[in-house]
């Protein structure tokens, strides 16, 4: 307080500061202003309740886990035949076209082998529950009632109920399981292996799946022995005898594609970009090959691929700000290719608005978005895209209250949208109404809270907690209560993603 | 009585609001005959919202995500922050308000908060809250210093205040470069570089000219588009050029003496904006031309062609004014090396006659060009006989050669057509300038 005078009289800084540099709210005040934040740094204390409790604690948010009577459901998974689908129809042969790469040393050398396995003896722990556990303890992990490793089928099928329930760290641990049935789990790293289209599938899924989770480490120690899948024993041509002349690649194309990504997520995207432009020019000679030739749908099969890997290089130049390498890539995309459907036009369209807003180009976007709506049925009415469209535009202008107004129409069209009610609360935020934008959250949740405890959700949701009060943490362990009760798994840590740790 | 922080019945919370960001989902697929089928893509679609259906393996994504990081802030930028203050007791807390100054190095500004100024009572849990908004005007260390008041129930006034630093940054670096072209034209090259850590998009780079003078500005093709293939996109280091022709207006144009004084040309505006729309706007300082290089005469070039076809003989029309106090008896010298590689031939030395002060006569040149390219005819000598003073106008005119099969008419192609090669350091300058918040 001694300084008030002082600064009006003096405007130099330097009395107050060093030269160090800033941090996000580098905070100034005198030491003693450390120890409001003192409160919620014990950590495991499950909520001291602030100063006195002569009074009962007022009810601090409308989101407790007692108004939640429901919990986590698996959806209700059915096998379907998957007909109708056009790319089913594809023959082996084309699916498989693939040459393998040529041996170097002209065979003075054995061939390097795929040697793969598993990399940890343990199975990937449930982390929600070692959460609720450390912050919540025995009682409320009871309420944790997910589907399991051990409540599905030991095969292919109960992979996919994990995987549809979203269950994915016990997915991960079936392919572990199904993975040692071959002689590939733990341990088994580095020793002859034989493979088959079904182990190699087991691997992309499993490998897949910890992309998704973020366990990147794990990830890189696994995917490793794979390479490029450039090893001739993932080829059919290396068993002759047992797959009786075929030829081409054992490995799925999304595992080729899987393994190229993989740089992006060890922070290498330049080697992500080249490995995918290297994939890209195969898919490319690949369907110029099969164009003219039989069978006819070989060549669309193979332009679908091809699109595929551009999407992932636009992916990946996301990471990097190559703005005008997504440039390039999305109109070649859109003017080259006649043989992309209206909608697949539209939705191109749209991503390429949103990427000019990234960069700030409000008059680029709005031309985008322009050309997306005309890919809409003539004469209808405009659509959640539309909406989203114009509210993200209205957003880059700086009207959050207008873009609110346009998101709630949105929502008219689409009652309980996650993204939309997200959206909202943003826009609240920005219009100074931070009380409305928490309970926003937090009605999302309340509808649907399977799809909104979503990680992204969670962590503007925490913010706010933290901007409202000193009593976030309660609020948090709260949020965490949803959680063990509806969420299966997470792609993002938790202390991230609620801010568990943070001092406040 | 004054209570250390933690012991106030209030918290203070601040959170800076750059904007949101869009995010979209980590993306995992697979094709249909592969082992997890359709439970991949079903999965995106149907329960992370991020995913934006349609695009279901883009990245672009769609959903808003709060800041998490202060960020950077940069001069023309406008520093926007929530605060928030809590009561963290269970009863009310009566007399209470909330003060936020934005300290620079030379001033202190107060930002205002909640339009009404007035003290409130905040019950258990409630919070008063909301957003300031300042254009940072300054480089260098800012301090947000908030300041909370209130009564204690007892009745003892209380304060606490909580001090949040950040730099401004620089975010641009401006550079012009003048250049004195016939007819009174003058061309301004303003280059603009991208010093912030992100790419960005310049939205506007206007020149406002000042009140004696027109700007063309030549930065857009003959269809409207502009001449930028990347939509005006800066990454960070990089720049980009705009070129303007100025023009002084006709009343000053005919007078030599205020065409002199008006060194003024204008003030580049330049807008530009980042993440989502986060805007920035600068303004330079007025922009001085060169000085006009004539002394005691003045030759303007009234008629010239832009283009002309190697070959081809090629006339222009000049104009020489007496711009002395005193009689003179011109004669003209346009010299033209006649040696391999010259740009054109056509010497000519002839009589221009006699010329009262003030008073201007036109004539005639003719070259013939005998290069492809920009070619400078050059020098014009003036000879005042009566006086044996001699004039040497550096440059006359600028014309542009181009072969004998091209058309008008057919698109012009810059790589095909253009050369390069250093213009004349002397007429231009090259200048780095100061930027300012409009």
């Amino acid at each position: 307080m001694d300084s008030k005078n002082s600064a009006q009289s003096n405007p130099s800084l330097s009395q107050y500061f060093a030269d160090d540099p800033p941090s996000f709210f580098d905070e100034l005040a005198n030491s003693s202003t450390h120890k409001d934040s003192v409160d919620n740094a014990t950590g495991l204390a499950p909520v001291a309740p602030p100063r006195t409790n002569q009074k009962p604690q007022p009810a601090p948010s409308n989101l407790t886990a007692n108004t939640f009577s429901g919990a986590f459901k698996a959806p209700e998974y059915i096998e379907n035949a998957l007909d109708g689908e056009d790319d089913l129809k594809v023959s082996e042969y084309v699916r498989n076209f693939w040459e393998p790469a040529t041996c170097e040393h002209g065979g003075m050398r054995p061939p390097l082998l795929t040697t793969p396995g598993i990399q940890t003896p343990n199975d990937l722990p449930d982390l929600i529950a070692e959460a609720v556990l450390k912050h919540l303890g025995e009682t409320e992990l009871s309420q944790r009632n997910i589907l399991g490793i051990d409540n599905v089928t030991q095969d292919e099928r109960g992979l996919r109920t994990l995987i549809s329930a979203g269950c994915y760290r016990s997915a991960v641990n079936l392919t572990g399981r199904l993975l040692t049935i071959y002689g590939q789990g733990y341990g088994r790293a580095g020793q002859p292996a034989k493979h088959s289209p079904h182990s190699l599938q087991l691997w992309f899924t499993r490998l897949a799946l910890l992309a998704k989770l973020g366990e990147f480490e794990l990830l890189q120690a696994e995917a490793e022995p794979f390479d490029q899948l450039n090893r001739p024993d993932v080829y059919y041509e290396f068993y002759p005898e047992m797959y009786n002349g075929k030829t081409g690649s054992i490995a799925c194309f999304s595992f080729r594609l899987l393994l190229a990504e993989l740089p992006i997520y060890l922070n290498n995207p330049h080697l992500g970009l080249d490995r995918l432009s290297e994939l890209y020019v195969i898919c490319n000679e690949i369907r110029k090959y099969f164009a003219g030739r039989e069978p006819k749908e070989a060549e669309q099969f193979w332009w679908r691929r091809e699109m595929r890997v551009l999407h992932s290089i636009v992916n990946c130049a996301l990471i990097m700000k190559k703005f005008n390498l997504i440039d390039d890539i999305i109109r070649g995309m859109i003017l080259e290719k006649n043989d992309l459907s209206k909608e697949e036009r539209r939705a191109l369209y749209s991503a390429w608005g949103r990427i000019y807003l990234q960069i700030g180009d409000i008059f680029g976007a709005e031309q985008k978005f322009a050309e997306a709506r005309r890919m809409r049925e003539i004469n209808s009415t405009a659509d959640l895209r539309d909406l989203v469209d114009k509210g993200l535009i209205t957003v880059a202008e700086n009207d959050f209250r207008g873009a609110y107004a346009i998101f709630q129409k949105a929502l008219h069209l689409e009652s309980g949208n996650t993204m939309i009610l997200n959206n909202m609360g943003v826009c609240l935020l920005y219009e100074g109404k931070l009380k409305e934008a928490i309970k926003l959250f937090e009605h999302a949740i309340n509808l649907n809270p399977q799809k909104s405890l979503n990680e992204s959700l969670l962590v503007n949701l925490s913010t706010l907690y933290e901007l409202e009060s000193n009593n976030s943490k309660h609020k948090k362990l709260n949020l965490l209560r949803l959680i063990n009760k509806y969420k299966p798994d997470l792609n993002m840590d938790l202390k991230i993603c609620l801010k568990l740790e943070s001092v406040n | 009585m004054s209570l250390e922080q933690g012991e106030h019945l209030l918290a203070l919370k601040v959170m800076r609001l750059t904007r949101p960001t869009l995010i979209g989902p980590q993306v995992i697929s697979c094709e249909n005959r592969d082992l997890p089928q359709q439970t991949f893509r079903r999965r995106m679609v149907e329960h992370e919202s991020t995913t934006v259906a349609g695009a279901e393996t883009l990245a672009a994504g769609q959903f808003m995500l709060l800041p998490q990081s202060f960020g950077s802030i940069y001069l023309g930028e406008t520093f926007a922050s929530y605060i928030c203050v809590h009561n963290c007791t269970t009863y009310s807390v009566e007399g209470v308000t909330v003060k936020a100054d934005l300290q620079s190095n030379t001033t202190r500004i107060n930002l205002p908060m909640n339009e009404k100024q007035t003290s409130t009572t905040l019950s258990p849990e409630q919070t008063l809250d909301d957003v300031i908004r300042y254009e940072v005007k300054e480089i260098g260390t800012h301090i947000l210093v908030c300041e909370v008041n209130y009564t204690t129930p007892a009745g003892f006034p209380q304060s606490f205040r909580k001090f949040f630093k950040f730099q401004v940054l620089k975010p641009l670096d401006v550079k012009t470069k003048f250049y004195n072209a016939e007819m009174d034209e003058i061309y301004l090259e303003a280059q603009i570089q991208n010093i912030t850590t992100g790419p960005f998009c310049l939205e506007k780079v206007e020149l406002d000219s000042s009140e004696h003078y027109t700007v063309t500005p030549l930065n857009t093709l003959s269809n409207g588009e502009s001449v930028f293939s990347s939509k005006n996109m800066l990454q960070p280091n990089n720049s980009c050029q705009f070129l303007y022709c100025i023009k002084p207006k006709a009343e000053i144009a005919k007078d030599i003496k205020a065409l002199r004084q008006a060194n003024n040309v204008g003030k580049l505006d330049i807008v530009w904006r980042s993440n989502l729309g986060e805007k920035g706007r600068l303004q330079t300082s007025q922009l001085q031309r060169l000085p006009f290089e004539y002394k005691d005469v003045r030759l303007e070039v009234i008629d010239a062609q832009n283009i002309v076809k190697i070959g081809e003989p090629f006339t222009f029309v000049c104009r020489v004014t007496n711009t002395a106090e005193r009689m003179m008896d011109l004669l003209a010298k346009l010299e033209a090396p006649l040696e391999f590689g010259c740009d054109y031939t056509g010497a000519a030395e002839f009589g221009i006659g006699k010329l009262a002060p003030g008073e201007q006569r036109e004539f005639p040149l003719t070259v013939c060009p005998a290069r492809l390219g920009l070619i400078k005819i050059s020098p014009l000598l003036l000879t005042n006989v009566l006086q044996q003073e001699q004039y040497i106008i550096e440059k006359v005119v600028d014309v542009f050669v181009v072969d004998t099969d091209y058309h008008e008419d057919e698109a012009f192609q810059v790589n095909k057509f253009v050369r390069y090669d250093n213009t004349a350091s002397s007429l231009t300058e090259e200048r780095t300038l100061q930027l300012q918040v409009v």
